[in-house]
């Protein structure tokens, strides 16, 4: 069921890893894999009023091969599933999942008795590496989640954790 | 006028109802009732006044006989009446497949729906006459079990391939 | 001095594989520093990008023979380019330059009696042909 274990590499450069690390936050390319309605929240994002382009995130690639991390945003149908397969397996490493939205973590609104054709969550067949809650997830909230994703590859924030007051 | 040209050339056709349905309360100017066999002639009716199909889809009426209760009591309650029932009152339950047709060019829509058997749900094709009803007639067959004669290929369209199950039927458990 | 062409070709080597380093460096740096392979789901990784499904045919489709002429057409006249270098070496000499401007342009016009045949024979027409894609 998952799938293959992340295999390093030759040669491991600790402070190159660093400095790859942060080149590799700061511009993380997207795909374009928006399936439902938490892909409208992802183009809110990617336009100019929450602006994702300051986090480098602005490049949404169609082709996996360009790609870092995959932004599952909406439902997975049965249909879609093998689909999502093919092109996790044609990105190249090292690549990051984000499951936006609640049916991309669990599968939404769409888990009852009689659910015939969504798949109750991305992590049923992805490694998933941050969760975005939410039906659909404001901008912000997707924005916080490419800054958790910044922090799990490099250790760092690049803005502190807003508390509430 | 092609409104009336539409129903004078389904008059010749002889289906088994032919309404005028009020716009405003439907949604839609007529609604032709007729036999499955007697669609595709009907269809190519409209096609002819340049008609684009807009839907195709399925009733599963499991419950006919309550229907065909109700239904005359509603005809003397509003106007732009359901029509009425197909005169073969059989007691098993039936499927009704329901085309949506409209006209670009003056406000003009027109239903046409056929009644099928629910065992055994068969009804002709019209992608001969609108190629568009080819993904309408898969869509209409994955989730009702409808079976269009003469589709070219009737696989799956929204559910997996492999998918032996009909959801919308009312009486459908995972 | 007997040194000199040795020199000479010794400065030759080191450019040749300094640039021989700068096209092969990145290739090994990458081998050895990146990832050895990607995490697969379904083992598809090598297959080509149909947004998820399986490709449909071939990549090596049959395209259209127009393309060929021009690819023809191109071919000779990078010859004639080609030829044209060394005109700036040998007419140095000529001070009537008048003489060598004349000759060059009987070359060149002579050279593009080709294009001319080619333009009556219709290469640079791009009739849209039907294809059968069966």
């Amino acid at each position: 069921m998952g799938p293959e274990s992340i295999q390093p590499p030759i040669v491991h450069f600790s402070t190159l890893d660093k400095i790859l690390g942060i080149g590799r936050a700061n511009s993380l390319w997207p795909m374009t894999f928006g399936l439902a309605c938490c892909a409208i929240e992802m183009m809110a994002t990617g336009a100019s009023r929450f602006d994702l382009a300051r986090f480098g995130a602005e490049v949404f690639r169609p082709s996996p091969r360009q790609c870092d991390v995959m932004i599952v945003a909406g439902t997975i149908s049965k249909k879609m599933e093998p689909a999502i397969k093919t092109l996790y397996d044609q990105m190249p490493e090292p690549k990051w999942v984000i499951a936006m939205g609640n049916c991309a973590i669990s599968g939404g609104p769409f888990v009852f008795d009689g659910n015939y054709c969504v798949i109750e969550g991305a992590d049923k067949f992805l490694p998933v590496d941050i969760y975005i809650p939410g039906c659909p997830p404001r901008p912000e909230a997707l924005i916080e989640g490419i800054l958790e994703l910044e922090e799990k590859i490099t250790g760092s924030r690049r803005w502190p954790r807003v508390e509430p007051s | 006028m092609i409104l009336s040209n539409v129903k004078n050339s389904m008059a010749a056709l002889e289906p088994i109802a032919i309404t005028d349905t009020d716009y405003a309360a439907k949604g839609f100017h007529l609604d032709v009732q007729v036999a499955p066999d007697q669609v595709v002639a009907a269809v190519e009716v409209l096609n002819k006044e340049a008609f684009t199909l807009e839907a195709v889809t399925g009733v599963d009426l499991l419950t006919i006989d309550k229907a065909a209760k109700k239904k005359p009591a509603k005809k003397t309650e509003e106007e732009g009446a359901e029509p009425p029932p197909p005169p073969e009152k059989k007691p098993e339950p039936q499927m009704e497949v329901v085309y949506d047709f409209s006209h670009w060019d003056t406000l003009c829509r027109v239903v046409i729906r056929a009644r099928i058997p629910r065992d055994n749900p068969e009804i002709p094709t019209i992608s001969g006459v609108f190629p568009g009803a080819n993904w309408h007639e898969r869509e209409t067959h994955d989730f009702f079990g409808i079976k269009f004669i003469g589709h070219p290929d009737l696989k799956p369209l929204l559910l997996p391939e492999d998918a032996d199950y009909h959801p919308l039927l009312k009486d459908f458990k995972v | 001095m007997e040194q000199q062409p040795v020199l000479d070709i010794l400065y030759i080597a080191a450019f040749f594989l300094g640039g021989l380093g700068f096209a092969v460096g990145p290739f090994i740096i990458a081998h050895l520093l990146s990832a050895q392979g990607t995490r697969n789901i379904v083992h598809k990784t090598t297959q080509s990008i149909e947004c998820g499904m399986d490709p449909i045919g071939p990549a090596w489709i049959r395209f259209g023979v127009v393309y060929y002429l021009y690819a023809l057409m191109f071919l000779a006249f990078d010859v004639d380019v080609l030829f044209l270098f060394p005109v700036a070496v040998a007419y140095n000499n000529f001070t009537p330059g008048i003489r060598a401007f004349i000759e060059v342009l009987i070359f060149v016009g002579i050279l593009s009696l080709a294009i001319v045949y080619a333009w009556k024979k219709g290469v640079f027409k791009w009739d849209r042909k039907v294809y059968n894609h069966q």
